[in-house]
C-alpha cells in the first residue's frame, strides 16, 4: 500500500517563494570570500602544491641542516686536536675521552 | 539520471571556486535543508541563519566531502549538528523565543494564521521524532519533490531502502497527526 504524499506547505515562508530567492543570493553573497580564495587557488595550482608540500621539504630541509651542521662541528673538532686524536688511537678510548684529558693536560 | 551527476559536478566546480555552481547548489538543496534547520530551531529567522552558516561551513569544507554525489546527505548533517549547537546558544539566551514566526508586514487572517501555525507545530514536532534516515528521506521525496533514484544517490542507500523509508517515515507521522494516537516505533 502506498501511503499519499506528506503536505509539507505549512513550513513554507510566510513571506511567498521569493523568500528562498533572497535567503540563497544572501548566502552566496556572504560566501564570495571564500569563493574567491577557492578562484585564486585554482588559478595557481603550482602554488596549491607547493604549499601542500612547503612544511615537510622545510621540516626536512631543517633536519639535514641540523645533522650536516653537527657532523661538520664533530670533524672541524677532531681536526684541531691532533694531540687527543693520536691519543685515543693509543689507549683505544672515545676521542671525546682522549681530548678530556689532553686539555687537562 | 542527470541531478546525480549534476551534483558532484557542481561541487566539484564549486570546490575551484565557481560561484554559478555554488549557487545552484545553494538553490537546489535550500528547502530540505531550511526544513531541517527549522526542525531544531524552530524559529524561521534562526533557520535561515543556521542555514546561511551551515552553507559556508559546506563550503569551506568541501574538499573533504568524499561523495559529492551524495552532497545532500553531507549537507543536511552539517545543518543538523549546527543546528543542535545553536539551539544550546539559544536556551542559554533566555529572551529569545524559540517558535515564533516572525511578523510578516500584510494582512493576516488571525484565524487561518493560528490554524496554519499549529499544523507547521505539529509538522516540526512530527519530523523531530522521525529517525534521521526517514526524516530526510520524506524531506527530500515529498518536501522537494525528488524521484526515489536522487533520493537513494543522495544519500547513499538503495532505491528499495527509500522507498521502504519513505513508507515509514508517512505513516508514522501519519500516525502522529491522528488525534487520538501517539507514535509508536516502526519495526
Amino acid at each position: 500500500m502506498t501511503l499519499p504524499p506528506i503536505d509539507f506547505s505549512p513550513l513554507d515562508p510566510r513571506d511567498g517563494p521569493g523568500h528562498w530567492d533572497r535567503l540563497g543570493a544572501r548566502i552566496v553573497a556572504a560566501a564570495e570570500p571564500e569563493l574567491a580564495r577557492r578562484a585564486a587557488r585554482a588559478a595557481h595550482p603550482w602554488e596549491r602544491a607547493l604549499l601542500r608540500h612547503l612544511r615537510p621539504v622545510l621540516a626536512a630541509a631543517a633536519a639535514l641542516t641540523l645533522a650536516a651542521g653537527g657532523a661538520l662541528y664533530l670533524q672541524r673538532e677532531r681536526q684541531d686536536d691532533p694531540a687527543a686524536e693520536a691519543l685515543s688511537a693509543l689507549l683505544g678510548v672515545s676521542y671525546a675521552s682522549a681530548a678530556t684529558i689532553t686539555r687537562e693536560e | 539520471m542527470p541531478d546525480i551527476a549534476d551534483d558532484a559536478t557542481l561541487v566539484a566546480r564549486a570546490r575551484e571556486g565557481d560561484r554559478d555552481a555554488f549557487a545552484a547548489l545553494v538553490h537546489r538543496h535550500l528547502r530540505v535543508a531550511h526544513a531541517v534547520a527549522r526542525g531544531v530551531v524552530r524559529n524561521p529567522a534562526d533557520a535561515d541563519d543556521l542555514v546561511q552558516e551551515a552553507f559556508l561551513e559546506a563550503l569551506v569544507k568541501l574538499d573533504s566531502c568524499r561523495d559529492p554525489a551524495r552532497f545532500a546527505g553531507w549537507l543536511l548533517a552539517i545543518v543538523r549538528n549546527r543546528g543542535h549547537n545553536r539551539r544550546r546558544w539559544l536556551r542559554r539566551r533566555e529572551a529569545v523565543p524559540l517558535d515564533e514566526d516572525s511578523p510578516v508586514a500584510g494582512p493576516h487572517d488571525p484565524a487561518r494564521d493560528a490554524e496554519r501555525a499549529e499544523l507547521r507545530d505539529r509538522l516540526l514536532d512530527g519530523l523531530g521524532r522521525l529517525p534521521e534516515s526517514q526524516r530526510q528521506v520524506v524531506l527530500l521525496h515529498d518536501l522537494d519533490g525528488r524521484p526515489h533514484a536522487e533520493v537513494a544517490a543522495s544519500l547513499g542507500i538503495s532505491e528499495g531502502a527509500s522507498r521502504v523509508l519513505l513508507h515509514r517515515a508517512r505513516a508514522r507521522l501519519r500516525r502522529f497527526f491522528a488525534p487520538d494516537s501517539l507514535p509508536k516505533e516502526d519495526t
